[in-house]
């Protein structure tokens, strides 16, 4: 029965290419220009969305060969191995065995293999080769590998691994005619030739054995029954978890093999791993000539720029501060179009529609809302422009290797950087940033702490109150006060992020083993395409889920505040009586402690739909004259005085302190009220377990703050 | 079954010590891994008798660059300190 598994395998489900038309998955290494091939063959036509129940992106698109022939092509995530450590590597590997339900097995495997970095790259081919599938191998930077003195022979390739090899230049151009045909004739191909690798001899049988019985029980072809048993051996015991979907003398056996081979001294994972390597170091060796003495590569020359320990940061700080000016100033000018745009949307519609309630609907509520959110969209592209050229050149990597000390301290990843210094602009291009952060553990807590840094869309109540309440008065010479307040508000911002970062990593998720290990891929030149590809999913991604989210709480809003109607009221009664108001009155109590009375009550409520939304909120329950105050410099001078004119009826004071100023502000800074926020995180964490707490401890921290802002403010005798 | 013949590796236990013991520029092979990333630090490549080379060290002791099997990868002080490796003269 020994080799029963390594024997060629009759391709199986014949019946599959019958159902539908037939898929080709794309599997490599991350870095090995997979994604190039994969926009170069499939262009517009992909289909991106997340596979159900994880945040894993499901790529898939439609590749034309000519004569009618047409595949579909899966695009799976870049792999360092299949096996399951990571989400990604357990979707591609339940993929390719063909355990999941909402992803057909497919017909045929791509191989990207990067040439110039080869060894690392054949181990993934490696596993490949066992699932039973035709395989065809794609030969990448070979470009790359001749400039490092490497050549790499595609023909003893061929013959050695046994399927077919096809080089190509930078995907595109040269060999990509051949390419093409041997991917029409892939899905007829027989399966690999059995297996090169072998396990110590005991271990070889119990992964027959086990191979028998997943055969048996769960109807496995031979060659993924096998792969599936090696697997299972070499599972550590502390990801039992995986065992749960076999049958029962499945478990025992894996059980009583555990003991069996550990009795016999044997490492199953380091078996498995060296066995392949070593088979792979043998096939390198017969295809693979290099100069004698490697070249200095214009990559190396470059690190020694980039990644010195002087110019390398100053290069880094100049071009983050290229980025964080383009996302706040540059970002503007297509946001105030995009305005203006709207607001002329609004006046015509409203002008075309007969006045009530359907009017103030359509204008205030699916007009202004949809258009609140539309107006990221600039931030959201310039900033994906930025994240795509860095990520494309290598240089993403780079940044996180010289920031990595000072974002680990918290435990962080390198690659929180640029997510949280975009957040400062605004905090949903920098969520969906994240999705560059492999580690998951990093990811969701940057993810947690990235609302914290103080957005755009807080200036504009710095501002109202800043200008109100703050004396322009100079401080130690050179700084005014003003600009003291706004600079206090960004740096209290961040250390509240660090803060909470530390803290979550101490406690929440404790217990999860943080990593790192980044590969440094050599410097290219950017894909123009992948780049504009890239901007115009993330851009898509954004309006429609986050857009939908964001229409209907609008409306929701919209119908809180203009209900119930008070016939023949001012608009600041209107506003007193509706569902808003009482609210803002209901909740009086729980914010009076913190200096606050129900106007800003209703402030805080409103804000939810997006934080800039206090000033028009206040300007409606103050009466400001909008007609006169058509733009909105003149709105917030107006609106200032008359919050300074604004007297508590019952104790006859000011109801806005300078000390009430600072501590809305200091609450703004802290609160979680950002509606497409919420919504950006419930889709990049897959549920409402995040979103909700974040609410929860950002409600919390804020309250807290203000409270201690507030009254030892009070105590100090500032109120 | 037949293996490689491989140079002997850690057989003496002369030079050993953790990956980020090395400084720029040493050369080493590696003798075992251990830690929460062993499999996957094998995987990328840290299998027995490899040979790795620290290409550099970040400042204020952050991640360090290692070159093996013909490409650079960085990991941490405490990921590199997993890997055993005995020094190369």
């Amino acid at each position: 029965m020994t080799g029963g598994a390594a024997a060629p395998v009759a391709p199986d489900a014949p019946d599959r290419s019958r159902r539908g038309r037939r898929t080709l998955a794309l599997v490599g290494n991350p870095n090995s220009g997979k994604t190039t091939l994969f926009n170069a063959l499939t262009g517009l036509r992909q289909k991106v969305g997340n596979y159900p129940g994880v945040t894993v992106e499901r790529k898939e698109g439609t590749l034309s060969l000519g004569d009618g022939v047409s595949f579909g092509l899966l695009d799976l995530p870049g792999l360092y191995s299949l096996t399951p450590a990571s989400p990604d590597e357990v979707i591609a590997r339940d993929v390719l065995l063909g355990y999941r339900r909402d992803t057909p097995r497919p017909d045929a495997i791509v191989n990207v293999v990067d040439a110039s970095n080869l060894e690392r790259n054949l181990f993934l081919t490696s596993q490949l080769l066992d699932l039973g599938l035709p395989v065809l191998v794609v030969l990448t930077m070979g470009d790359t590998a001749e400039r490092r003195g490497v050549r790499v022979d595609a023909a003893s390739l061929e013959r050695t691994l046994g399927v077919p090899v096809r080089a190509l230049a930078n995907g595109r151009g040269s060999g990509m005619e051949a390419f093409r045909a041997a991917l029409a004739a892939l899905p007829d191909l027989p399966p690999p030739p059995s297996r090169r690798w072998r396990l110590p001899e005991i271990a070889e049988q119990e992964a027959e054995e086990l191979s028998g019985l997943l055969q048996r029980h769960h109807d496995l072809a031979p060659a993924p029954a096998f792969a599936e048993a090696v697997a299972l051996l070499a599972t550590p015991e502390n990801r039992s978890q995986d065992l749960q979907r076999w049958a029962a003398p499945i478990r025992a056996h894996v059980a009583r093999d555990r003991e069996v081979l550990h009795g016999a001294g044997i490492d199953v994972p380091m078996a498995v791993t060296e066995a392949r390597y070593a088979d792979v170091e043998r096939i390198v060796r017969g295809a693979v000539q290099r100069a004698e003495t490697p070249p200095v590569t214009v990559s190396d020359r470059l690190d020694r720029v980039f990644l010195h320990r002087f110019w390398g940061y100053a290069i880094f700080l100049g071009l983050m501060y290229v980025i964080f000016q383009a996302m706040f100033s540059w970002a503007s000018y297509p946001a105030d179009l995009i305005s203006a745009g709207v607001d002329w949307l609004g006046g015509t519609v409203a002008r075309a529609l007969p006045d009530g309630d359907l009017e103030d609907l359509i204008v205030n509520g699916a007009i202004a809302g949809v258009g609140n959110t539309v107006v990221f969209l600039p931030q959201i592209l310039l900033l994906f422009l930025f994240i795509a050229l860095l990520e494309d050149t290598g240089y993403l990597a780079r940044a996180a290797f010289l920031m990595d000390r000072l974002m680990s301290r918290v435990g962080l990843h390198g690659k929180s950087f640029i997510p949280l210094l975009s957040s400062y602009a605004c905090a949903i291009p920098g969520i969906m940033a994240t999705r560059t952060i492999e580690s998951p553990r990093a990811r969701l807590l940057t993810i947690l702490v990235a609302p914290l840094m103080s957005c755009s869309a807080r200036l504009p109540v710095y501002a109202l109150m800043i200008g109100a309440f703050i004396p322009d008065v100079r401080v130690l010479g050179v700084f005014t006060l003003p600009a003291l307040t706004l600079l206090s508000m960004y740096v209290l911002g961040t250390v509240a992020a660090f803060g909470m970062a530390a803290l979550f990593n101490r406690t929440l998720l404790k217990g999860e083993a943080p990593t790192f290990l980044l590969e440094m891929p050599p410097y290219r030149r950017p894909s123009f395409r992948t780049v504009l590809l890239q901007m115009g999913e993330r851009a898509w991604l954004f309006l429609r889920r986050a857009g939908t989210v964001i229409l209907s709480i609008t409306i929701v809003l919209w119908f809180l505040a203009s209900y119930p109607k008070a016939p023949g009221a001012s608009s600041s009664e209107q506003v007193r009586q509706s569902f808003a108001g009482r609210l803002g009155r209901a909740i009086e109590p729980v914010i009076a402690p913190l200096g606050f009375d129900w106007k800003m009550g209703i402030g805080l409520i409103s804000s939810f739909a997006a934080r800039e939304v206090f000033v028009s909120a206040m300007g409606t329950i103050y009466n400001v004259d909008e007609d006169s105050a058509e733009d909105e410099e003149k709105l917030t001078l107006s609106l200032g005085e008359k919050l300074r004119a604004d007297v508590n009826p019952q104790t006859g004071r000011s109801t806005f302190t300078p000390l009430v100023a600072v501590a809305l502000m200091v609450f703004y800074v802290l609160a979680m009220q950002c509606m497409s926020t919420v919504a950006v995180v419930k889709r990049e964490t897959n549920g409402w377990k995040w979103p909700l707490f974040q609410i929860a401890y950002m409600t919390a921290l804020a309250w807290v703050v203000t409270f201690i802002v507030y009254q030892g403010g009070r105590a100090l005798g500032l109120g | 079954m037949k293996k490689e013949p491989r140079p002997p590796v850690c057989a003496l236990g002369l030079t050993e010590c953790g990956l980020d013991c090395l400084g720029r520029g040493q050369k080493a092979r590696v003798c075992r891994v251990a830690g929460p990333n062993r499999q996957r630090l094998m995987e990328l490549g840290f299998t027995q008798g490899t040979e790795v080379e620290v290409a550099r060290r970040a400042a204020f002791g952050g991640p360090l660059e290692v070159r093996l099997r013909s490409y650079r990868l960085s990991l941490r002080k405490d990921e590199a300190g997993a890997i055993q490796v005995e020094a190369v003269s």
